[in-house]
Formats: C-alpha cells, structure tokens, sequence
C-alpha cells in the first residue's frame, strides 16, 4: 500500500474508531466513497476493539521460546572440510568455538566461527583483524592459528590450537580468585618472547 | 542484505550528531547486537527458569556497553532504538534459522549453530510475520514502523518516543492504535489468503 492511502485509511479509522460501532459505517460512508477503503477501515476498527494476543502482550514470551533453543551444534554441522564437528567449547555474542577432530590425522582442533556474519561488516572486520592477529604470533601461550577459510555460505571461520583446560570463569572459581574485568587479561608473555612467524608481519602496537 | 537493511530502513535513526552517522551505527549496532546475544544465552545457562525479557536485555546491555567507547557518545535513548533494532534482527535471525531448517537441512542451514528443533515453530511463524508487516509499515511510513519496533522490541515508553522522534505524546498514541489495528489484522489473516500481494493489504 501506498503512503496517501495509508495516510487516508489512517484520517478514516481516526474519525470512526470513537464512535458507537453500529455508527460507524454510515460515518464511514459519508465521508468516502470508495467501498475498498471502507472495508478495510472496518476490518481495522474490528481489530481496533479486541485485544490483540501478540501485540498487547510484548515479545517477551515470543522472545522467550525462540531464544531458549539450547546451543549445541545440530545435524546441520556436521563437519568442515577435513574436520568433524564436536561439541560446543563456547560462545559468546561474535562466534562459537567448536571442538574438531580430523580422523585421518587423528589430530584436534577448536574451530572459532562467526555468528550471523551478514549482519554488518564491522563484525566481519573484527573477525578478519583476530585471524590476523592469531597467524602473526608465535609463542607457546598463545593458541596457534592452522587455517581458516569460509564456509559455502560465505561465514567465515579459522582453525585453531585446542588447548585443555578450564574456562577464564571456572579457573577463577577453582582457584578462588575473581576474573579479570573485560579488557584487563594480563596474557602471561612478554612482548620480546613472542616472535613473528616467517613471512608475518610483527603485530603493530 | 546488510545494505538493503543501513540504507532503507537506518535513515531514521542514524545520529547526526556523530561524525559518521552510518559508520557509528554500524559500530554500535553491532556492539548492541553481539550484547544481546551473549546475554541472552548467559541468562539462559545460568537460570533455565528465566524468562528473557528484552527490555531487560536491552538495558542490562547499555550498563555494560555505556563504558565502550564506541557505544559510549550515544546518549541512552539513541542506544535504546538501537538496541531495539539489535533486539529484533537476533529474533528474526534465530526464527528464520529454524524455520529454514524445519522445511529443509538445505545448503543455507549449513551454519545453524544453535537451534534445536524446539515446539517454537508457532512463535517463530508470528515473529517472522510481525517482522515482514513492519517492513511493509515502514514503507507506508517509517515514522510508525520505527515507532512500534522501538516500543515492541525496545521496550521504550510513550514519553520516550516524544524526544525519539519529536512528536507529541498524543500523536504517539494515535500512530500506535492505527498501526497496532493494522499489524493485527496482518498478523490475524489466515495464511491461506496470501495476504501482501493478493489481497490483504488494500
């Protein structure tokens, strides 16, 4: 529908919608007269004096049961390349982590993919700077970068070192310490021990 | 699709008051976006009783991001409709995942994540339907369209919709009961009557 009918049907539901409903048509009809424009004012009024379930309530219930799906991996992804996908090591708003085997190598990985990665290119570039980053160091704390590619829908993904291990959270909990607030991890290294890998650039500070 | 999505429906909203308006709603956005999802998962580890109240995510989510620079020089409101945006493209995001799985473990599903194949079809059958009539609402006229996502999906008050959009509170509630009767009877046709094209929409 165009803006001027809308803004017409608008003026029309406007003048009616307080008035008796069994008033209401014969308004309806002496202020136009074209008969679609009518009915679908009536067909607005009727919505206008009933509750609507949706509307009226919010999304926190539709909210509710669509977010509430558990993250675990489904039949959908099942593998990467040579890869086979495992369970969930963890997610967070950017991407989930993965653990991956690879039978022939009888080798395991973390596989980091970005979530939802249409919904803005910033996300897409900060990705690709975290890629970079990773393949530039080199140093025994650090989680070796082995690949990364993108998969058929173009979401991309890299392969990693996996190392054992308890989460940040659970470390903390275990060693009855408080984790370090967001941007403050200390990564136990010093600057001159962490060595650009052959043909890298070192990373700029 | 992104931009389709920063070039239509954006225009509204973009901050004139930051340097780039596009490149700053892009940031924030994808912070607000990145926010609600970590959240909502968190709050649902944590306590599988919960529910998850957008509105509650949407300002849990500005405490946490006021202190990033990048969210940091929007002011609150701007961060809200946002952040109601943010809000509804996680939900249409996860409903549109799992119907494309339930019709068919196609090449698109290849990187559904986190979807389990709950009895969440129904809400993710409304939810997609609410989210096609806004987009034909903001064509008919975005103010209304911005105006019901940002109180459905924000949570944001009649009184902070007034400084939003620089309207009076009763214009407010006029463009709410004209679009709220309209969405519901989109919402209310029976599917087999194709509304949109066919007949529905006049």
């Amino acid at each position: 529908m165009d803006s001027y009918r809308w803004d017409r049907i608008q003026a029309l539901f406007h003048a009616a919608a307080d008035l008796p409903a069994q008033e209401q048509l014969s308004a309806l009809q002496a202020e136009c007269s074209d008969q679609s424009l009518i009915d679908q004012v009536l067909a607005m009024l009727a919505q206008d004096s009933r509750a609507a379930d949706l509307l009226d309530a919010g999304v926190e219930r539709l909210a509710d049961r669509i977010l509430s799906a558990p993250a675990e991996p489904t039949a959908t992804l099942r593998n990467i390349g040579p890869w086979q996908i495992g369970r969930v090591l963890g997610e967070g708003g950017m991407g989930v982590v993965f653990l991956a085997t690879r039978e022939d190598l009888g080798s395991v990985a973390a596989i980091k993919i970005l979530r939802d990665a249409w919904i803005s290119p910033s996300r897409r570039e900060r990705f690709a700077l975290e890629q970079r980053m990773l393949a530039s160091l080199d140093h025994p704390n650090i989680a070796r970068l082995l690949d990364a590619n993108t998969l058929t829908d173009g979401t991309p993904f890299f392969v990693m070192e996996y190392v054992e291990g308890l989460p940040l959270d659970k470390h903390c909990d275990s060693q009855g310490c408080y984790p370090p607030a967001a941007g403050t991890v200390q990564v136990s290294v010093r600057r001159s021990q962490v060595r650009p890998r052959p043909g890298c650039h070192p990373p700029r500070s | 699709m992104q931009d389709e999505f920063f070039a239509t429906g954006h225009e509204s909203c973009r901050d004139s008051s930051l340097p780039d308006g596009r490149m700053a709603f892009d940031s924030v956005f994808s912070a607000a976006y990145e926010e609600l999802r970590r959240l909502a998962s968190t709050v649902r580890r944590r306590d599988p009783g919960a529910t998850l109240s957008p509105t509650t995510l949407v300002n849990e989510a500005w405490l946490k991001l006021s202190k990033s620079p990048a969210v940091g020089s929007t002011s609150p409101l701007h961060f809200k409709r946002i952040a109601a945006r943010a809000m509804r493209q996680v939900l249409v995001t996860a409903a549109r995942r799992r119907t494309a799985y339930n019709s068919s473990a196609g090449p698109v599903m290849f990187v559904t994540l986190d979807d389990s194949i709950a009895d969440a079809t129904s809400c993710d059958g409304q939810l997609l339907a609410l989210d096609a009539a806004l987009e034909e609402l903001a064509r008919m006229n975005p103010r209304q369209a911005l105006m019901v996502e940002s109180r459905f999906f924000g949570g944001l008050e009649a009184s902070e919709m007034t400084s939003l959009l620089g309207v009076s509170e009763a214009t407010i509630l006029r463009d709410w009961r004209a679009a709220r009767a309209w969405l519901a009877l989109q919402l209310g046709a029976p599917s087999g009557s194709a509304p949109g094209k066919a007949s529905g929409n006049v």
